[in-house]
Protein backbone atom coordinates (compact mmCIF):
# COMPACT_ATOMS: atom_id res chain seq x y z
CA UNK A 1 0.00 0.00 0.00
CA UNK A 2 1.60 3.46 -0.39
CA UNK A 3 0.79 4.34 3.32
CA UNK A 4 1.05 7.34 4.69
CA UNK A 5 1.92 9.13 0.96
CA UNK A 6 -1.87 8.01 -0.31
CA UNK A 7 -2.01 10.51 -2.51
CA UNK A 8 -5.65 11.42 -1.91
CA UNK A 9 -8.91 8.87 -1.60
CA UNK A 10 -9.32 6.87 -4.40
CA UNK A 11 -12.03 6.41 -6.31
CA UNK A 12 -11.08 3.18 -8.31
CA UNK A 13 -9.37 0.07 -8.41
CA UNK A 14 -5.77 -0.56 -7.80
CA UNK A 15 -4.24 -3.12 -9.70
CA UNK A 16 -0.38 -3.52 -10.02
CA UNK A 17 1.81 -5.16 -13.58
CA UNK A 18 1.60 -8.60 -10.65
CA UNK A 19 -2.33 -8.29 -9.73
CA UNK A 20 -1.18 -6.43 -6.65
CA UNK A 21 -0.20 -3.19 -5.76
CA UNK A 22 3.09 -2.23 -5.94
CA UNK A 23 5.18 0.52 -3.96
CA UNK A 24 8.55 1.15 -3.40
CA UNK A 25 10.78 2.51 -1.33
CA UNK A 26 14.57 2.26 -1.21
CA UNK A 27 17.16 3.39 1.26
CA UNK A 28 19.71 2.61 -1.73
CA UNK A 29 22.91 4.50 -2.70
CA UNK A 30 21.59 8.41 -3.83
CA UNK A 31 20.59 8.44 -7.79
CA UNK A 32 22.69 9.47 -10.10
CA UNK A 33 21.40 11.93 -12.48
CA UNK A 34 23.09 12.04 -16.00
CA UNK A 35 25.89 10.54 -15.78
CA UNK A 36 26.74 11.37 -19.48
CA UNK A 37 25.60 15.22 -18.87
CA UNK A 38 28.00 15.09 -16.12
CA UNK A 39 30.69 14.06 -17.59
CA UNK A 40 30.01 15.97 -20.98
CA UNK A 41 29.14 19.57 -20.48
CA UNK A 42 26.34 21.04 -22.48
CA UNK A 43 28.16 22.74 -25.16
CA UNK A 44 30.36 19.67 -25.91
CA UNK A 45 27.36 17.55 -26.84
CA UNK A 46 25.49 20.32 -28.79
CA UNK A 47 28.51 19.91 -31.04
CA UNK A 48 28.67 16.22 -30.80
CA UNK A 49 25.33 16.25 -31.74
CA UNK A 50 25.29 18.71 -34.70
CA UNK A 51 28.26 16.80 -36.00
CA UNK A 52 26.42 13.39 -36.09
CA UNK A 53 23.33 15.10 -37.16
CA UNK A 54 25.01 16.28 -40.13
CA UNK A 55 26.84 13.08 -41.13
CA UNK A 56 23.21 11.31 -40.91
CA UNK A 57 21.82 13.65 -43.03
CA UNK A 58 24.22 13.78 -45.73
CA UNK A 59 24.32 9.73 -45.58
CA UNK A 60 20.58 8.95 -45.23
CA UNK A 61 19.79 11.82 -48.27
CA UNK A 62 22.58 10.50 -50.23
CA UNK A 63 21.28 7.15 -49.74
CA UNK A 64 18.12 7.80 -50.36
CA UNK A 65 18.97 9.80 -53.68
CA UNK A 66 20.98 6.68 -55.01
CA UNK A 67 18.05 4.46 -54.51
CA UNK A 68 15.72 6.53 -56.71
CA UNK A 69 18.26 6.72 -59.42
CA UNK A 70 18.63 3.26 -59.27
CA UNK A 71 14.96 2.86 -59.47
CA UNK A 72 15.34 4.22 -62.86
CA UNK A 73 17.60 2.30 -64.04
CA UNK A 74 15.29 -0.63 -65.54
CA UNK A 75 13.12 0.84 -68.52
CA UNK A 76 10.02 0.45 -66.91
CA UNK A 77 8.53 3.79 -67.68
CA UNK A 78 9.34 7.55 -65.61
CA UNK A 79 5.85 6.90 -63.60
CA UNK A 80 6.75 3.50 -62.56
CA UNK A 81 10.73 4.34 -62.06
CA UNK A 82 9.40 7.96 -59.56
CA UNK A 83 6.61 5.88 -57.79
CA UNK A 84 9.31 3.15 -57.26
CA UNK A 85 12.20 5.12 -56.79
CA UNK A 86 10.31 7.30 -54.31
CA UNK A 87 9.34 4.33 -52.20
CA UNK A 88 12.81 2.97 -51.98
CA UNK A 89 14.17 6.32 -50.97
CA UNK A 90 11.38 6.52 -48.17
CA UNK A 91 12.47 2.88 -47.12
CA UNK A 92 16.00 3.58 -46.98
CA UNK A 93 15.27 6.58 -45.11
CA UNK A 94 12.75 4.86 -42.59
CA UNK A 95 15.40 2.04 -41.87
CA UNK A 96 18.35 4.50 -41.22
CA UNK A 97 16.27 7.21 -39.18
CA UNK A 98 15.23 3.78 -36.71
CA UNK A 99 19.20 2.72 -36.73
CA UNK A 100 20.47 5.65 -35.21
CA UNK A 101 17.70 6.60 -33.42
CA UNK A 102 19.44 5.14 -30.05
CA UNK A 103 21.97 7.71 -30.37
CA UNK A 104 20.26 10.95 -32.09
CA UNK A 105 16.99 10.27 -31.44
CA UNK A 106 14.11 9.06 -32.77
CA UNK A 107 12.12 12.17 -33.84
CA UNK A 108 15.21 14.26 -34.25
CA UNK A 109 16.77 12.10 -36.81
CA UNK A 110 13.60 10.41 -38.52
CA UNK A 111 11.53 14.37 -38.89
CA UNK A 112 14.66 16.22 -40.40
CA UNK A 113 15.31 13.18 -42.41
CA UNK A 114 12.09 12.73 -44.17
CA UNK A 115 11.96 15.58 -45.24
CA UNK A 116 15.88 15.77 -46.62
CA UNK A 117 15.51 12.15 -48.37
CA UNK A 118 11.99 13.64 -49.62
CA UNK A 119 13.75 16.09 -51.77
CA UNK A 120 17.00 14.64 -52.92
CA UNK A 121 15.17 11.87 -54.05
CA UNK A 122 12.44 14.28 -55.74
CA UNK A 123 15.70 15.95 -57.33
CA UNK A 124 17.02 13.26 -58.86
CA UNK A 125 13.86 12.20 -60.21
CA UNK A 126 13.05 15.29 -61.70
CA UNK A 127 16.66 15.30 -63.77
CA UNK A 128 15.27 11.61 -64.67
CA UNK A 129 12.06 13.13 -66.19
CA UNK A 130 14.05 16.09 -68.06
CA UNK A 131 15.99 13.57 -69.56
CA UNK A 132 19.51 14.32 -68.13
CA UNK A 133 19.98 10.27 -66.60
CA UNK A 134 22.32 10.98 -63.25
CA UNK A 135 25.20 8.45 -62.88
CA UNK A 136 25.36 6.97 -59.39
CA UNK A 137 27.93 9.88 -58.26
CA UNK A 138 25.80 12.40 -59.38
CA UNK A 139 23.14 11.43 -57.79
CA UNK A 140 25.15 10.48 -54.50
CA UNK A 141 26.16 14.45 -54.76
CA UNK A 142 22.70 15.67 -55.08
CA UNK A 143 21.69 13.82 -52.23
CA UNK A 144 24.42 14.67 -50.03
CA UNK A 145 23.71 18.25 -50.98
CA UNK A 146 19.96 18.23 -50.09
CA UNK A 147 21.11 16.55 -46.82
CA UNK A 148 23.66 19.34 -46.11
CA UNK A 149 20.96 22.14 -47.45
CA UNK A 150 17.96 20.57 -44.94
CA UNK A 151 20.55 20.41 -42.14
CA UNK A 152 20.90 24.22 -42.50
CA UNK A 153 17.50 24.74 -42.93
CA UNK A 154 16.77 22.72 -39.41
CA UNK A 155 19.41 23.99 -37.66
CA UNK A 156 18.25 28.22 -38.88
CA UNK A 157 14.85 27.41 -37.63
CA UNK A 158 16.03 25.58 -34.49
CA UNK A 159 18.01 28.89 -33.37
CA UNK A 160 14.80 31.42 -34.48
CA UNK A 161 12.80 29.47 -32.55
CA UNK A 162 15.02 29.06 -29.74
CA UNK A 163 15.93 32.75 -29.68
CA UNK A 164 11.72 33.44 -30.03
CA UNK A 165 12.08 31.87 -26.60
CA UNK A 166 14.74 33.92 -24.93
CA UNK A 167 16.55 30.67 -25.03
CA UNK A 168 20.45 30.55 -25.26
CA UNK A 169 21.67 27.01 -25.23
CA UNK A 170 20.07 24.11 -27.53
CA UNK B 1 -5.77 0.44 -26.07
CA UNK B 2 -3.59 -1.47 -23.21
CA UNK B 3 -3.28 -4.08 -25.72
CA UNK B 4 -1.46 -1.94 -27.85
CA UNK B 5 1.18 -1.38 -25.48
CA UNK B 6 0.96 -4.19 -23.94
CA UNK B 7 2.90 -5.51 -27.03
CA UNK B 8 4.59 -1.84 -27.62
CA UNK B 9 6.18 -2.82 -23.92
CA UNK B 10 8.81 -5.45 -25.83
CA UNK B 11 10.48 -2.98 -28.02
CA UNK B 12 9.64 0.41 -25.43
CA UNK B 13 13.12 0.79 -24.58
CA UNK B 14 14.72 0.25 -27.77
CA UNK B 15 12.25 2.64 -29.52
CA UNK B 16 12.45 5.15 -26.66
CA UNK B 17 16.29 4.54 -26.50
CA UNK B 18 17.05 8.79 -26.99
CA UNK B 19 17.68 9.12 -23.24
CA UNK B 20 21.23 10.11 -24.39
CA UNK B 21 20.14 13.18 -26.15
CA UNK B 22 16.69 13.82 -24.15
CA UNK B 23 18.28 12.51 -20.95
CA UNK B 24 19.44 16.36 -19.46
CA UNK B 25 16.66 18.55 -20.39
CA UNK B 26 13.96 15.86 -18.90
CA UNK B 27 16.47 15.49 -15.73
CA UNK B 28 16.23 19.70 -15.79
CA UNK B 29 12.41 19.44 -15.66
CA UNK B 30 11.90 16.68 -13.56
CA UNK B 31 14.14 18.08 -10.91
CA UNK B 32 10.89 20.61 -10.59
CA UNK B 33 8.98 17.72 -8.86
CA UNK B 34 8.10 17.79 -5.53
CA UNK B 35 6.16 17.27 -2.59
CA UNK B 36 3.36 14.51 -3.88
CA UNK B 37 4.02 14.23 -7.38
CA UNK B 38 1.99 11.87 -10.63
CA UNK B 39 3.68 10.63 -13.01
CA UNK B 40 1.38 9.90 -15.84
CA UNK B 41 2.24 6.82 -18.04
CA UNK B 42 5.81 5.74 -16.92
CA UNK B 43 5.99 3.22 -19.46
CA UNK B 44 8.89 0.94 -18.79
CA UNK B 45 10.37 3.21 -16.11
CA UNK B 46 13.36 5.29 -18.32
CA UNK B 47 12.56 8.12 -17.04
CA UNK B 48 12.82 7.25 -13.39
CA UNK B 49 16.54 7.50 -13.36
CA UNK B 50 16.19 11.69 -13.82
CA UNK B 51 13.53 12.01 -11.00
CA UNK B 52 14.93 13.77 -7.97
CA UNK B 53 15.80 12.16 -4.96
CA UNK B 54 13.61 12.15 -1.74
CA UNK B 55 10.60 12.99 -4.13
CA UNK B 56 6.65 11.16 -3.09
CA UNK B 57 6.03 9.73 -6.39
CA UNK B 58 3.23 7.86 -7.79
CA UNK B 59 3.52 6.61 -11.08
CA UNK B 60 0.58 5.40 -13.32
CA UNK B 61 0.49 3.22 -16.53
CA UNK B 62 -2.01 1.95 -18.19
CA UNK B 63 -0.29 -1.56 -19.53
CA UNK B 64 0.44 -4.17 -17.04
CA UNK B 65 3.55 -5.06 -19.28
CA UNK B 66 4.96 -1.67 -18.74
CA UNK B 67 4.23 -1.61 -15.39
CA UNK B 68 6.11 -5.33 -14.87
CA UNK B 69 9.45 -4.16 -16.68
CA UNK B 70 9.10 -0.76 -14.98
CA UNK B 71 9.56 -2.02 -11.46
CA UNK B 72 13.10 -3.24 -11.57
CA UNK B 73 13.94 0.20 -11.99
CA UNK B 74 11.75 1.60 -9.80
CA UNK B 75 13.17 -0.07 -7.00
CA UNK B 76 16.70 1.81 -7.81
CA UNK B 77 14.80 4.78 -6.76
CA UNK B 78 16.10 6.85 -3.95
CA UNK B 79 12.80 7.95 -2.70
CA UNK B 80 9.20 7.20 -2.33
CA UNK B 81 7.62 5.55 -5.72
CA UNK B 82 4.44 3.89 -5.58
CA UNK B 83 3.43 1.95 -9.09
CA UNK B 84 -0.22 1.54 -10.10
CA UNK B 85 -2.22 0.55 -13.21
CA UNK B 86 -4.54 3.36 -13.99
CA UNK B 87 -5.47 5.40 -17.20
CA UNK B 88 -5.53 8.86 -17.76
CA UNK B 89 -9.03 9.30 -18.72
CA UNK B 90 -10.47 8.41 -15.51
CA UNK B 91 -7.64 8.59 -12.43
CA UNK B 92 -8.88 7.16 -9.32
CA UNK B 93 -7.70 10.02 -7.27
CA UNK B 94 -9.44 12.68 -5.62
CA UNK B 95 -9.48 15.84 -6.26
CA UNK B 96 -6.37 18.15 -5.74
CA UNK B 97 -4.10 15.49 -4.08
CA UNK B 98 -1.11 16.23 -5.98
CA UNK B 99 1.32 18.95 -5.97
CA UNK B 100 3.14 18.07 -9.39
CA UNK B 101 2.22 16.37 -12.22
CA UNK B 102 4.52 15.03 -14.79
CA UNK B 103 4.32 13.64 -18.35
CA UNK B 104 6.87 12.26 -20.81
CA UNK B 105 5.85 11.69 -24.25
CA UNK B 106 2.47 10.80 -22.85
CA UNK B 107 -0.18 13.08 -23.87
CA UNK B 108 0.50 12.06 -28.22
CA UNK B 109 -0.55 8.81 -27.04
CA UNK B 110 -3.74 9.49 -24.80
CA UNK B 111 -6.63 8.93 -27.02
CA UNK B 112 -8.41 12.18 -25.94
CA UNK B 113 -5.92 14.49 -24.68
CA UNK B 114 -7.83 17.88 -23.90
CA UNK B 115 -9.94 14.99 -21.74
CA UNK B 116 -6.88 13.62 -20.06
CA UNK B 117 -5.58 17.08 -19.56
CA UNK B 118 -8.38 18.21 -17.47
CA UNK B 119 -8.04 15.10 -15.38
CA UNK B 120 -4.84 15.68 -14.52
CA UNK B 121 -6.17 19.48 -14.06
CA UNK B 122 -8.72 17.79 -10.98
CA UNK B 123 -6.34 15.67 -9.31
CA UNK B 124 -3.75 18.56 -9.26
CA UNK B 125 -3.78 20.77 -6.24
CA UNK B 126 -4.59 25.07 -7.09
CA UNK B 127 -1.34 26.71 -7.64
CA UNK B 128 -0.09 23.30 -8.21
CA UNK B 129 2.51 22.72 -11.66
CA UNK B 130 2.19 20.49 -14.41
CA UNK B 131 5.80 19.37 -15.90
CA UNK B 132 5.60 18.17 -19.66
CA UNK B 133 8.24 16.74 -21.88
CA UNK B 134 6.29 16.28 -25.11
CA UNK B 135 6.53 16.16 -28.92
CA UNK B 136 3.97 18.13 -30.93
CA UNK B 137 3.83 19.44 -34.54
CA UNK B 138 6.01 21.82 -35.69
CA UNK B 139 4.55 25.23 -37.21
CA UNK B 140 7.11 25.06 -39.83
CA UNK B 141 5.41 23.95 -42.71
CA UNK B 142 7.76 21.34 -44.50
CA UNK B 143 8.37 19.55 -40.95
CA UNK B 144 4.70 19.84 -39.87
CA UNK B 145 3.82 17.94 -43.21
CA UNK B 146 6.32 15.67 -42.11
CA UNK B 147 5.02 14.69 -38.74
CA UNK B 148 1.50 14.90 -40.60
CA UNK B 149 2.85 12.26 -42.59
CA UNK B 150 4.29 9.85 -40.19
CA UNK B 151 1.18 10.33 -37.59
CA UNK B 152 -0.87 8.71 -40.59
CA UNK B 153 1.48 5.69 -39.65
CA UNK B 154 1.92 5.65 -35.94
CA UNK B 155 -1.76 6.51 -34.98
CA UNK B 156 -2.19 2.73 -35.70
CA UNK B 157 0.15 1.77 -32.91
CA UNK B 158 -1.79 4.29 -30.49
CA UNK B 159 0.87 7.49 -31.07
CA UNK B 160 -0.34 10.77 -32.96
CA UNK B 161 2.60 12.91 -34.05
CA UNK B 162 1.15 16.42 -35.09
CA UNK B 163 -1.08 17.51 -31.81
CA UNK B 164 -0.75 20.59 -30.33
CA UNK B 165 -0.34 20.08 -27.02
CA UNK B 166 0.05 23.51 -25.60
CA UNK B 167 -2.87 24.68 -27.13
CA UNK B 168 -4.98 21.10 -25.60
CA UNK B 169 -3.23 22.06 -21.72
CA UNK B 170 -4.83 25.66 -22.05
CA UNK B 171 -7.98 24.04 -23.11
CA UNK B 172 -8.07 22.13 -19.82
CA UNK B 173 -7.52 24.93 -17.84
CA UNK B 174 -3.74 25.33 -17.47
CA UNK B 175 -1.55 28.52 -17.70
CA UNK B 176 1.64 27.63 -19.57
CA UNK B 177 4.27 29.66 -17.46
CA UNK B 178 7.65 28.10 -19.30
CA UNK B 179 8.20 26.68 -22.50
CA UNK B 180 11.55 25.15 -23.51
CA UNK B 181 13.26 24.04 -26.90
CA UNK B 182 14.47 20.49 -26.66
CA UNK B 183 14.36 20.06 -30.49
CA UNK B 184 13.01 22.76 -32.43
CA UNK B 185 9.15 23.34 -31.91
CA UNK B 186 8.61 19.46 -32.06
CA UNK B 187 10.03 18.30 -28.73
CA UNK B 188 9.54 20.80 -25.31
CA UNK B 189 9.97 21.24 -22.11
CA UNK B 190 6.90 22.64 -20.73
CA UNK B 191 5.73 24.20 -17.38
CA UNK B 192 2.25 25.07 -16.11
CA UNK B 193 0.58 25.86 -13.61
CA UNK B 194 -3.16 24.93 -12.03
CA UNK B 195 -4.37 28.44 -11.19
CA UNK B 196 -5.42 29.05 -7.29
CA UNK B 197 -9.07 30.75 -7.90
CA UNK B 198 -8.04 33.13 -5.01
CA UNK B 199 -4.80 33.76 -7.40
CA UNK B 200 -4.43 36.33 -10.42
CA UNK B 201 -5.66 35.37 -13.64
CA UNK B 202 -2.01 35.23 -15.78
CA UNK B 203 0.58 34.17 -13.77
CA UNK B 204 4.51 35.79 -13.95
CA UNK B 205 5.90 34.30 -17.23
CA UNK B 206 2.50 33.03 -18.89
CA UNK B 207 2.87 32.55 -22.04
CA UNK B 208 1.29 30.71 -25.27
CA UNK B 209 3.18 29.17 -28.04
CA UNK B 210 1.58 31.63 -30.36
CA UNK B 211 3.50 34.84 -28.94
CA UNK B 212 6.38 33.38 -26.90
CA UNK B 213 8.37 36.04 -25.54
CA UNK B 214 11.80 36.11 -23.53
CA UNK B 215 10.98 36.23 -20.12
CA UNK B 216 9.19 32.22 -20.04
CA UNK B 217 11.72 30.18 -19.41
CA UNK B 218 11.87 29.40 -15.18
CA UNK B 219 9.68 30.62 -13.05
CA UNK B 220 10.20 30.78 -9.13
CA UNK B 221 8.50 28.03 -7.44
Amino acid sequence: MLGSSDPGRLRGQRVSAAGEEVTISMKRSPLVINQGAARFPMSRRVVAFAAGDLMFMIGVTATAAAAANIAHQPEWGMAVGVVVGMSLAMLAQTTLAFAVAPVLGSIESMVPSMVAAMAGSTAVCVLHVVGWEPTSTVALKVGAGFGVVVFGFVKAYGWSYRRSLGQRRG
Amino acid sequence: MSSIWNLRAKLYDLCEGSDLRRGPYKAELFREMSGRSLFVAIGTGVDIRHFPPQVSVTAIDLSDAMLRQAAPRARLYDGHLGLLRANALELCFADGVFDTIVTSCTLCSVPRPVQALRELHRVLRPGGHLLMFEHMRSRQMLLGLALDAMTVLTRRGGTEMNRDTLANAEAAGFRITGVESVFLDIILSVRAVKLDPAGSLDPPGHVTRAHPTGEVRRQPR
